[in-house]
C-alpha cells in the first residue's frame, strides 16, 4: 500500500461527505436536547426526507431545488407530528421515536413499490444530483483542492449552519429562552415563556436540518435511494451530540470525528481487511468515544475538587 | 366480576389503537388503488383463519415473544435498551456453532447448547449494561451500537470462519446445517416447534419471577422510582446488571431456538432483517410490560406480519404495511390519551 497525497486527500474529501449528514443531525439533535427534548428520530427523518427528494426529483424530471425543499417539508412535517405526539400527548419520547424510525423503514420500502414497482434499490439515469462545487482555488493550489472534491453546496452549508445554530442559542434572545427551557422548564414557565410553543418550533425547526442530511444521503455523492440509506447514522448523530455535550462546536468536532471514522473504515476495506470488521468501526468508535469521553469528564471534576481542597489549605 | 371490568377496561386501550392501526392501514391499502376491505381481511386470514396460517403465526410469535419478554423485564424495571436484537443474535451465532460440534445425546446436545446461547447473551447485555452504567452513557444508544457489533461480528464469523463448505448455493451465507439435535416440531404437519413451549414457559418463570419474587419487587421499584428505590435501600447498580443479564439470557434463548427450531443454521441477517427486536419492543409495550399481555400481543403482531406475507402473494400488496401498522399502533399506545380519556370519563361520572 502507497501512501500518497492523492490517497490522504481522497480520505480528506470522503471524511467530509461522510462527516455532514451526521453534523447536520446532531445540530438537529443538540438543538432538541437543549430546548429539553429528547429526540431520537433523526434516522427516520433522514430516511423519509431521502425518499420523498428522489421522488420529486424523478417525476420533476431533475428538478434540484424543488427536491431539497421536498425532503425538507417532508422532514419537517415528520417532527412536527413527533412533537405534537411527544408535547402534546405526553408520549414516550423514546418510544414514539423509535416508532417513527421503524415506520419510515416500512414507508420507504412500501412507497418505492408503489411509486417505481421495486424494492430494494431505485437508480434512475434521469435524476440529476446536487451540484458539486469546485472550489475557487483549484487552478492555483489543485492539491489542497482534492481535498474538497466532490463536495455538493450542501456539505458547505452544513458547517454554515452549524455557526449559525451557535450563534442563535447563545447569541440571541430566543435561544437564550430555549437553553433555559432545557435548564428548568418550570422556572422558564414561570417567567411566562410559552414553553410547550418553543419545544414544538424546535423540534419542527430541528426537520429542517435532519432533512438537508436526507437530501445529501439520496442526492450527495451518489443519487439513488436504496433501502435502510440511513444505516444508523441518525443513532450515530445521538452519540456525536451526546459527545459534543448539545454545544454546537463540541458536536462539529465529535461528528468530524465519526466522519475520520467512517472514511478510514471504508478505506482499509480496500486493503486485506474484511468489510465485516471494516463497517463496524463507526459503531465500536461510537461506543470507545462514549467511554473516553465520561473518563475525561470524570477526570476533569475530580481536578476541579483537587484544585479546590488545595486552594483551601493554602488558605488556612 | 370486578376482575373482569378491570382487564376489560385496560384491554379497551390497546384495542382502539389496533382497530386504528388496522383504519390506516387500509386507508394506505386504499390509497393505493386496492380494494381496503379485502387487504385487511386477508391480512388477518392469512394471519389467523386457516390452521396452517396459525401454524405459522406461532411459528413466527416464538422469537418475538422472547424479545418481548425480554424487554418488558428491561423497559419495566426503567431500563430502555434496545438490545435484545444483539443478544438474540449472539444466542444464535452461539447455537449455531455450538450445536453440531458438540458430542452426546441429541437432548443434550439440544438443552447445552441453549445453556450456552442464553450465557452468550446474557453476557453481552452485561457488557452493554457495564458501559452504560460505569461510564455514565445512555443505555438506548450503547445497546443500539452494540446491536450493529453483534450484526457484524456475527456475519464475518459466518463468511469466513463456519462458512457451509457443502451449501448447493454458492451465495448463501451461512453455517453448516444441524443435524439431529434440533428442537422437533410439535405436529409434523405444521412448522410450529417446541421453541414456542420453551416460550410459554419462560413467560410463567418471568412472571412468576417480577410479581412473586423480592427481587422483581425491586426491579418494579426501581423502574416506577429510582430515587425512591434508591433511598428505600435498594441497591440500582446490582438490580440493574442483573435485570440486563437476565433479559439478555431470555434474548439469548430465542435466538437459539430460532436456530434450532426453524432455520437449522445461523443464516447471515436473519435476525435483523424480520424485525424480531422492534416487535417485541412493540408487544411489550401494548401490554404495559405485563407478560401475559405480552404473550397475546407477540402473537398478534407475528400474525399481521404473517397475514401481510400473504397478502404481498395474493394481493401485491407490500408486506411493509405490517411495520407501518405496528408502529402506528406504538405511538398511539405511548402517547397518553388513555389518561386524558379516562380522566374525562371519571369527570363525567363525577358530574353525574
Amino acid at each position: 500500500m502507497i501512501i500518497s497525497w492523492t490517497y490522504i486527500s481522497a480520505i480528506i474529501s470522503s471524511t467530509f461527505r461522510a462527516c455532514s449528514p451526521i453534523l447536520l443531525c446532531s445540530l438537529a439533535a443538540a438543538m432538541c436536547s437543549k430546548t429539553g427534548v429528547f429526540n431520537v428520530a433523526m434516522e427516520g427523518c433522514m430516511m423519509l426526507s431521502a425518499f420523498f427528494s428522489i421522488v420529486v426529483n424523478y417525476y420533476t424530471h431533475g428538478n434540484v431545488i424543488l427536491s431539497i425543499l421536498a425532503g425538507i417539508l417532508t422532514s419537517m412535517i415528520v417532527s412536527g407530528i413527533l412533537a405534537f405526539f411527544i408535547i402534546k400527548l405526553k408520549a414516550s419520547p423514546v418510544i414514539a421515536g423509535m416508532a417513527i424510525n421503524t415506520m419510515s423503514n416500512g414507508i420507504t420500502i412500501y412507497l418505492m413499490y408503489v411509486f417505481f414497482g421495486r424494492k430494494g434499490l431505485f437508480q434512475d439515469p434521469s435524476l440529476v444530483g446536487l451540484t458539486k462545487v469546485t472550489p475557487f482555488f483549484s487552478k492555483s493550489l489543485p492539491e489542497l483542492a482534492s481535498c474538497f472534491y466532490g463536495l455538493t453546496y450542501v456539505d458547505y452549508l452544513s458547517w454554515i449552519l452549524a455557526i449559525a445554530v451557535y450563534v442563535f442559542l447563545y447569541k440571541t434572545v430566543i435561544g437564550y429562552r430555549l437553553r433555559a427551557i432545557g435548564i428548568n422548564k418550570e422556572a422558564a414557565r414561570s417567567l411566562g415563556t410559552p414553553v410547550e410553543k418553543y419545544q414544538f418550533l424546535t423540534m419542527t425547526c430541528s426537520g429542517i436540518l435532519c432533512g438537508l442530511a436526507g437530501v445529501l444521503l439520496s442526492m450527495g455523492s451518489v443519487t439513488l435511494f436504496i433501502q435502510n440509506i440511513s444505516s444508523g447514522k441518525g443513532y450515530i448523530a445521538m452519540t456525536a451530540n451526546n459527545l459534543g455535550a448539545s454545544h454546537p462546536i463540541g458536536v462539529a468536532a465529535a461528528s468530524l470525528f465519526f466522519g475520520i471514522c467512517q472514511s478510514v473504515g471504508s478505506f482499509l476495506q480496500q486493503t486485506s481487511l474484511k468489510g465485516q470488521i471494516t463497517g463496524a468501526i463507526p459503531y465500536v468508535a461510537t461506543i470507545l468515544a462514549s467511554i473516553v469521553s465520561s473518563i475525561y469528564v470524570k477526570a476533569k471534576k475530580e481536578n476541579k475538587i483537587k484544585q479546590a481542597l488545595k486552594a483551601q489549605e493554602t488558605k488556612s | 366480576m370486578n376482575k373482569v371490568k378491570r382487564l376489560l377496561s385496560s384491554l379497551a386501550y390497546p384495542l382502539m389503537a389496533i382497530l386504528t392501526g388496522l383504519i390506516i392501514g387500509a386507508i394506505i391499502i386504499m390509497s393505493t388503488g386496492k380494494n381496503p376491505v379485502s387487504g385487511i381481511w386477508g391480512l388477518l386470514k392469512g394471519g389467523y383463519l386457516t390452521g396452517f396460517s396459525l401454524a405459522s403465526t406461532l411459528t413466527r410469535a416464538t422469537p418475538i415473544i422472547f424479545c418481548g419478554v425480554s424487554a418488558a423485564l428491561a423497559w419495566g424495571s426503567g431500563y430502555s435498551s434496545m438490545g435484545a436484537q444483539g443478544q438474540m443474535i449472539m444466542g444464535a451465532i452461539t447455537a449455531a456453532i455450538v450445536a453440531p460440534r458438540l458430542p452426546g445425546p441429541d437432548w443434550l446436545v439440544v438443552i447445552l447448547t441453549i445453556l450456552c446461547s442464553m450465557v452468550a447473551g446474557a453476557l453481552f447485555s452485561l457488557c452493554s449494561a457495564f458501559v452504560s452504567a460505569k461510564f455514565n452513557a445512555y443505555l438506548l444508544i450503547i445497546t443500539l451500537m452494540f446491536n450493529y457489533v453483534a450484526n457484524y461480528f456475527a456475519s464475518y464469523l459466518t463468511n469466513y470462519v463456519f462458512l457451509d463448505p457443502y451449501a448447493l448455493d454458492k451465495l448463501a451465507i451461512q453455517t453448516q446445517k444441524i443435524e439431529g439435535s434440533i428442537l422437533p416440531r410439535i405436529l409434523s404437519k405444521y412448522t410450529t416447534h417446541y421453541g414456542f413451549v420453551i416460550a410459554l414457559a419462560v413467560v410463567i418463570l418471568v412472571n412468576f419471577l417480577v410479581k412473586r419474587t423480592s427481587f422483581g419487587y425491586k426491579a418494579r421499584m426501581g423502574g416506577l422510582n429510582p430515587h425512591f428505590a434508591e433511598y428505600g435501600g435498594i441497591k440500582s447498580r446490582k438490580t440493574m446488571y442483573m435485570v440486563l443479564m437476565i433479559s439478555g439470557a431470555i434474548a439469548g434463548l430465542g435466538g437459539a431456538c430460532e436456530v434450532l427450531g426453524t432455520k437449522f443454521r445461523y443464516v447471515d441477517e436473519m435476525i435483523t432483517s424480520p424485525g424480531y427486536s422492534w416487535s417485541g419492543i412493540t408487544a411489550s409495550l401494548m401490554s404495559n410490560y405485563n407478560m401475559i399481555g405480552t404473550l397475546f400481543s407477540s402473537i398478534f403482531l407475528a400474525g399481521i406480519t404473517v397475514g401481510g406475507a400473504s397478502i404481498e402473494l395474493t394481493m401485491n400488496i407490500p408486506s411493509e404495511i405490517t411495520q407501518i401498522i405496528q408502529g402506528v399502533i406504538s405511538m398511539l399506545i405511548t402517547a397518553k390519551i388513555a389518561i386524558d380519556w379516562s380522566k374525562l370519563n371519571k369527570r363525567k361520572e363525577s358530574a353525574e
